[in-house]
């Protein structure tokens, strides 16, 4: 296959242009041409100048502007990512400054005023505790002084 | 090197019959064609920095193969070659393979194609590929947005791919 399709110069022959022109090549052989006129400048050369004008095919006429249209989006949207990049960027520099600035030392040592607060007033509860302990008090007393008068 | 919208503009006028016709000699689509030919463009005023300076339309044909070369290679492609035989019948028919390429291309062809879409990609389809309306003229038109009529183009080339691969191929 390849010694129709190339010369022994490693050229393409006249044949396998004519086949590309033509249309009766197969995809194995289309992708040994397309491989060979990607790395090689004069078969691009050769393939370009080898149509007639009235061999080539119409265009729509919005082709063009269509091209325009997506060149316009490709730059609006670099656009959009450079000043994305940016606020990103700017972001990081005030985070960074922040941090290494003396900014957040002043914050952390501002005397903060604290808030006064009432310990809960716990004498009431202090006075029924103590009479409690007194109660039970007085009648371990009194066990004690009945069991040593049943010893008697 | 920086090229500016006009300029390339008309490099685009000047080289963008050749360029669609080396994509349809690669793919046997046409509408695969112009899909790739767009990005033939679009990749040469992106990389317009690398151009050398010396022969601009080598330079575009070698893109355009490379795109091409990528889209025979991409596996989501299914290869259906004709085969031998298969091609001496069509031989058969009194047709060189010359007249059958160029009959295959025609715009009665591509009329029939777009014919077969469903509205609204059918008006969209029919008036771009075949009556030469460009989009905003459509726009201006029919009063519908221009990021609207460019989706439906948008769709309705992605079904006419498909049924360009089912019909003629």
């Amino acid at each position: 296959m390849s010694h129709i399709l190339f010369k022994e110069n490693g050229h393409l022959t006249e044949r396998s242009i004519n086949g590309l022109k033509e249309g009766y090549l197969n995809d194995n052989e289309l992708i040994l041409i397309s491989e060979h006129i990607c790395n090689c400048e004069f078969c691009a050369v050769q393939l370009g100048d080898s149509f007639n004008n009235n061999e080539l095919t119409d265009v729509p006429s919005g082709f063009e502007q269509e091209i325009m249209f997506k060149i316009k989006n490709i730059k609006q949207s670099k656009t959009q990512f450079m000043f994305y990049s940016l606020r990103v960027a700017m972001a990081a520099s005030i985070a960074l400054i922040f941090v290494f600035s003396n900014g957040l030392n002043f914050v952390a040592n501002t005397n903060m005023k604290t808030l006064n607060v009432n310990p809960i007033n716990l004498s009431t509860i202090n006075t029924i505790n103590n009479n409690l302990n007194n109660f039970s008090q007085k009648i371990i007393n009194m066990e004690v002084f009945n069991n040593a008068k049943r010893k008697k | 090197m920086v090229i500016h919208k006009e300029q390339f503009a008309s490099y685009i006028k000047q080289y963008e019959r050749l360029i669609i016709t080396i994509c349809l000699s690669f793919t046997k689509n046409y509408f695969d064609a112009e899909d790739l030919a767009q990005q033939t463009f679009l990749s040469a005023y992106t990389n317009f920095g690398k151009f050398d300076g010396v022969n601009f339309k080598a330079w575009l044909t070698t893109i355009a193969t490379n795109k091409c070369k990528d889209f025979l290679k991409s596996p989501s492609r299914a290869i259906n070659n004709l085969s031998h035989e298969e091609l001496e019948v069509l031989k058969d028919s009194g047709e060189t393979p010359e007249d059958l390429v160029l009959q295959k291309h025609s715009r009665q062809k591509i009329y029939m194609l777009c014919e077969k879409l469903k509205e609204p990609y059918k008006t969209v389809s029919v008036n771009y590929f075949c009556e030469d309306i460009k989009l905003s003229e459509m726009a201006s038109e029919t009063g519908q947005s221009l990021k609207t009529l460019q989706t439906h183009l948008y769709r309705a080339k992605k079904l006419l791919k498909v049924l360009w691969k089912e019909e003629c191929m």
